[in-house]
């Protein structure tokens, strides 16, 4: 079922998947398979670039902000943003990679982040369709990954997921108010819901028979849920509110079963492909303004450096 | 694993121990990478207390630390007899593999010769523990305990409280409705004292709400 490295025994691995079955958490420096470690060093650094990622396409609003509580709103948001980042490098780097290593993969483009960051905000109302559909999707998949095996991530997560709340609820709290609104403001809701809606089905991953990752993470307990499980909650949330709050979703397929669930039409893949290979969107200047901050910050790492060096050398003394 | 080409290096780690309000028990709640103890403290409640509340934190390096499980110490008796300083010990267990906001509480501190003796003294004590975590007194590197410190440090992130998401009545039924009919989140607490994590669990399990588009 996993793969095995060459130094495991089958017995390593029995012992260590009985442990998952009883529910039990893996701590740091408990024995784990290779292949554990070098998935969860993979989607965790990944979860850490896409929260700092995450930043530029709502960055860009924080001096457009049409009042001061939107703009003290969003100071708050994209602040915790950088925390989550915070959050999850330190998870990832319990497991023994390196901040250098991570972020050297970033700004290689070696490690990818969420798809949905290369598309450009148009308008303010995309700030709040953004809290309301990828802090919604985003918070579908990180309570699903709160009870995840791993302890360090799953304690992140939890972390995460109370202050992704409140992004969520000021997103919707602002689309619902566009909502009702004058038709100008009405049309911009409309418009960044026609922008969004795809992109927000599409960051939940590739359908459960493309994504050829799922079987191995989900038999370690670090995925609970496959992406479509996921996606159906997102849009069984989120489809009869943006109905509610009287604007049209941009799917004519979109229809409720008679199980209550809401079925949604064929996703462009394609479109999520090019956008996560850096070859639509805007892979490019959320990559450069990422090196640009990390060039911009190495005095500060220099003078820290310097400081604990110069601790260091005090403490010898 | 290739060096970085830039100057960033990995610092020494750090084991960071919260404790959630007076008189409760420090727990390990994660790690750090820091040059120095300021830096370390500073990046512990950047990471770890930046909204659930506390009122002190501890940093411990992790070279300080001395930890084995039962078959560690089978396997490898000498680790009784790891030399270091006489002193007071500090004393942490793990006792379940299924918590879920920590895995050590600190339960007390006792007189050693040495770490490999407070090793020893606590695996008399506690038998049954899972894993065993000693570090001497002078390892401690604490945040202050007087009240203008704690207000300081601890304070901003105790006012931030959450609310789940379903609480804000923004859509749909009014939240009223919803907890008449018990359909409000319960607050989701393995452990009773880990009172300030609101764990976000909204109901998406429920069936979905049927409207006329």
């Amino acid at each position: 079922m996993t793969q095995m490295h060459p130094t495991e025994t089958a017995e390593q691995h029995a012992a260590f998947n009985a442990r998952i079955a009883r529910g039990e958490k893996i701590e740091p420096g408990d024995w784990m398979p290779a292949e554990y470690r070098r998935q969860l060093i993979r989607m965790i650094s990944q979860h850490a670039h896409s929260e700092v990622v995450g930043m530029l396409p709502e960055g860009e609003w924080i001096t457009r902000a049409p009042t001061l509580k939107r703009k003290t709103i969003l100071i708050a948001k994209v602040q915790d943003e950088a925390g989550h980042g915070q959050y999850l490098y330190h998870a990832a780097e319990t497991l023994g990679a390196t901040r250098g290593e991570m972020l050297d993969a970033l700004l290689s483009g070696k490690a990818k982040y969420s798809s949905i960051f290369n598309y450009p905000t148009h308008t303010w109302a995309d700030v709040g369709m953004i809290g309301w559909l990828v802090d919604g999707a985003a918070i579908k998949n990180q309570t699903m990954l709160a009870g995840c095996s791993y302890g360090p991530y799953s304690r992140a997560m939890v972390r995460i997921c109370s202050e992704e709340t409140f992004h969520h609820k000021q997103g919707k709290e602002m689309i619902v108010q566009y909502a009702q609104g004058t038709p100008e403001q009405r049309q911009m809701a409309q418009d960044a819901l026609n922008r969004w809606w795809w992109p927000a089905l599409m960051m939940l991953g590739p359908h459960d028979a493309d994504s050829p990752n799922t079987g191995a993470l989900a038999g370690w307990g670090i995925k609970l849920k496959t992406n479509d499980e996921v996606r159906q909650e997102f849009i069984n949330e989120h489809a009869p509110e943006l109905l509610e709050a009287g604007l049209t979703i941009p799917d004519p397929d979109l229809h409720q079963d008679e199980s209550g669930n809401w079925i949604h039409g064929p996703i462009n893949w394609d479109e999520f492909w090019a956008v996560v290979k850096g070859q639509q969107g805007l892979n490019k200047e959320r990559l450069g303004a990422r090196q640009q901050a990390h060039d911009d910050g190495a005095w500060v790492r220099e003078a820290m450096q310097a400081y604990a060096a110069r601790q260091m050398g005090q403490a010898a003394d | 694993m290739t060096a970085p080409a830039h100057p960033d290096t990995q610092w020494p780690r750090w084991e960071v121990f919260k404790q959630d309000a007076p008189n409760r028990p420090y727990q390990a709640v994660g790690s750090v990478h820091a040059g120095d103890p300021d830096h370390a403290l500073l990046t512990a409640r950047n990471v770890f207390v930046r909204r659930p509340a506390a009122v002190s934190l501890w940093t411990v390096r992790e070279a300080d630390i001395l930890t084995a499980t039962p078959e560690e110490v089978e396997a490898n008796p000498a680790v009784l007899d790891t030399p270091g300083e006489a002193g007071t010990y500090h004393l942490g267990l793990k006792r379940t593999h299924k918590r879920s906001m920590t895995f050590v509480d600190l339960v007390g501190t006792l007189e050693a010769s040495g770490p490999g003796d407070a090793l020893r003294q606590a695996r008399e004590q506690h038998p049954d523990a899972l894993t065993w975590l000693v570090f001497p007194e002078s390892a401690v590197v604490r945040t202050d305990d007087d009240p203008g410190t704690v207000e300081s440090w601890f304070a901003p992130a105790k006012d931030k409280t959450y609310k789940q998401q379903q609480y804000y009545g923004v859509i749909g039924r009014h939240v009223g409705e919803l907890k008449r009919e018990g359909r409000m989140p319960q607050r989701v607490n393995e452990e009773p004292h880990v009172g300030d994590h609101k764990v976000y669990d909204h109901p998406h399990d429920a069936v979905a709400k049927k409207v006329q588009p």
